[in-house]
């Protein structure tokens, strides 16, 4: 039907195309990323329009860009990691597209922020940033090419930014170091920040707000709300607070939490681009209460779910319904206080390395400043970076004795 | 001259109609042409680039969309949606570019919407060939780039 109305167009002598810039730039802006990227060789215009960063920022927020509920999990039967992507807003189709998903050996995955997820490698040493929608990964150079030989990383956390000012992607991390044998670790904790700008990390430390006598935990999914991330520290004294790395200035600083939010059962999490903490209650019935900080250092008891199930472990949000893992299956709280079972996963024993996070497809690339690799150097690297490194002084020492960590 | 409540427009090729102020205001353009002096509010309004044909299918999205803002149980959300569906899938390719133009150059934001969106579900799928030849749009690639270009995204393909 299409093709009988083109055949009615006018003919124009003009060479011009029939439409205004900003009618075309408004069409594009509703189209799918795979589908924009074959439309990068209609001409120059459309090439440059679709690589720039503007265009990238208003497809990523326009409705038509439909947000879904990804769910990282480990299949121990399968004795992989699998990503189920939920392909309508009520959870009842999904699948696990072969693009989003990764190899066994990584440590950390982080994200996603604006589409792009941050990895981290077992070794705890590399990095890599990862836009799946257009298939692009690019490793990160190491952060700490200068260790002492007696040390090695014991502990690292993982967090993606973007810079307040040129809105280009900034990884921050926090590595405790320890010795290579005994595993003691050394005081304080080493924060490093990498800025896509000039393609390097800056390390810095910070004794007061961050040393080896805390203990440091992210949020199970993307940590990073309006130029701030998030960390959980619970210090000697079993004292939890939170500590916010400023993108901006690249510091730290510290935000104290309600005094009635006991340590060990509290989580950290983003509700509706808040920063909140998710605390367990063990009274007469398991409860649960979400807390949110709407200003700094201003928290207001946002909902109490409850009671619920005392296996139930909370697994992040999808939209601001939080989602549970339960033994057989995952459960959502709605609204009213009920909850819905999400179906189809299979899930086939109560799984660990289970998150859930909110996935939009994304054009921005992450591919590091001159750097120019097609399609088959991506393969390389991706395949490169989650290779394990030969450990040669590991190798013979029987490690069964050694001392648990020193947290 | 029309009368009070009421606004002259002017297409291109002189036709005059006679439509509510609340009708014609719907165009962020024309609204700030009544806004900022007083005389188009008596006079004609020139609609400069815009034939009487296209004038007229303005003025119909117009008038639809301007009164179901005044009452929603006459002119209900789901009646909008039944009339916007028919509204786009009666027009050519010719006049759908014609509406899109007008209604870019006069700010009708709802119907650029409703227009981009037909555009874009028209496109989708579509080779890049087919997609210059709809937009008329010149491919200024040498064979060689445009092999670079999409060497690089073999997955998109």
């Amino acid at each position: 039907m299409v093709r009988h109305k083109l055949n009615k167009v006018k003919s124009n002598k003009n060479n011009q195309c029939l439409l205004p810039e900003k009618v075309i730039q408004d069409i594009l802006l509703r189209l799918p990323v795979k589908f924009l990227t074959q439309l990068k060789c209609v001409s120059k215009k459309w090439c440059s329009l679709i690589r720039n960063p503007n265009f990238i920022r208003e497809h990523f927020n326009h409705k038509d860009n439909q947000a879904c509920l990804l769910i990282h999990r480990h299949d121990p039967e399968l004795r992989r990691h699998i990503s189920t992507l939920f392909l309508d807003e009520d959870l009842l189709m999904c699948e696990d597209p072969d693009h989003l998903q990764l190899p066994n050996c990584i440590e950390m995955l982080v994200g996603p922020l604006n589409g792009v997820f941050g990895i981290l490698n077992v070794d705890l040493e590399r990095v890599a940033l990862w836009n799946p929608a257009i298939r692009e990964f690019s490793r990160l150079p190491i952060a700490n090419a200068n260790l002492p030989s007696y040390m090695k990383i014991v502990y690292c956390d993982l967090s993606l930014g973007l810079d307040p000012l040129t809105n280009e992607f900034k990884v921050v991390s926090i590595k405790k170091l320890g010795d290579k044998e005994t595993f003691q670790s050394y005081h304080p904790l080493v924060i490093a920040v990498y800025s896509s700008n000039n393609d390097s990390w800056r390390c810095f430390e910070d004794v007061v707000l961050l040393n080896s006598s805390m203990n440091v935990c992210g949020s199970k999914s993307n940590n990073y709300s309006k130029g701030f991330c998030y960390w959980m520290t619970i210090d000697s004294k079993k004292k939890c607070s939170i500590l916010a790395f400023d993108f901006g200035i690249e510091a730290l600083k510290k935000i104290e939490i309600p005094n009635c939010i006991q340590p060990e059962l509290v989580e950290l999490a983003l509700y509706d681009d808040s920063v909140a903490m998710i605390s367990y209650k063990h009274d007469v019935e398991k409860s649960m209460d979400i807390w949110v900080m709407k200003e700094e250092g201003n928290w207001t008891r946002d909902w109490t779910i409850g009671p619920i199930i005392n296996e139930h472990l909370f697994c992040g949000f999808w939209k601001k319904n939080p989602i549970f893992i339960n033994y057989m299956s995952l459960q959502m709280i709605v609204d009213d206080g009920g909850d819905c079972e999400i179906p189809n996963l299979n899930i086939q024993d109560h799984q660990f390395g289970f998150s859930v996070c909110t996935y939009k497809e994304s054009l921005a690339s992450v591919k590091r400043g001159n750097q120019c690799d097609g399609w088959n150097d991506h393969a390389i690297i991706f395949e490169e970076f989650f290779q394990e490194l030969p450990r040669i002084e590991e190798e013979d020492q029987d490690l069964s004795f050694l001392p648990v960590l020193v947290n | 001259m029309a009368s009070k409540g009421n606004l002259t427009l002017k297409s291109c090729n002189g036709k005059e109609f006679i439509v509510e102020e609340k009708v014609a205001v719907m165009s962020t353009t024309i609204k700030n042409m009544v806004d900022v002096d007083d005389s188009f509010a008596q006079g004609v309004i020139p609609i400069i680039g815009v034939d009487g044909k296209i004038l007229a299918k303005l003025i119909e999205y117009c008038k639809e969309h301007a009164e179901a803002d005044e009452d929603e149980e006459v002119k209900s959300e789901e009646y909008l949606k039944k009339f916007d569906e028919k509204f786009v899938d009666e027009l050519n390719l010719n006049d759908l570019y014609d509406l899109l133009k007008a209604s870019n150059y006069l700010e009708i934001t709802k119907l650029l919407n409703l227009l981009c969106q037909k555009v874009a579900s028209m496109i989708k799928g579509k080779k890049p060939e087919e997609i210059r030849r709809i937009f008329n749009i010149k491919n200024d690639f040498t064979p060689e780039e445009e092999e670079e270009i999409n060497r690089q995204n073999p997955w998109a393909f």
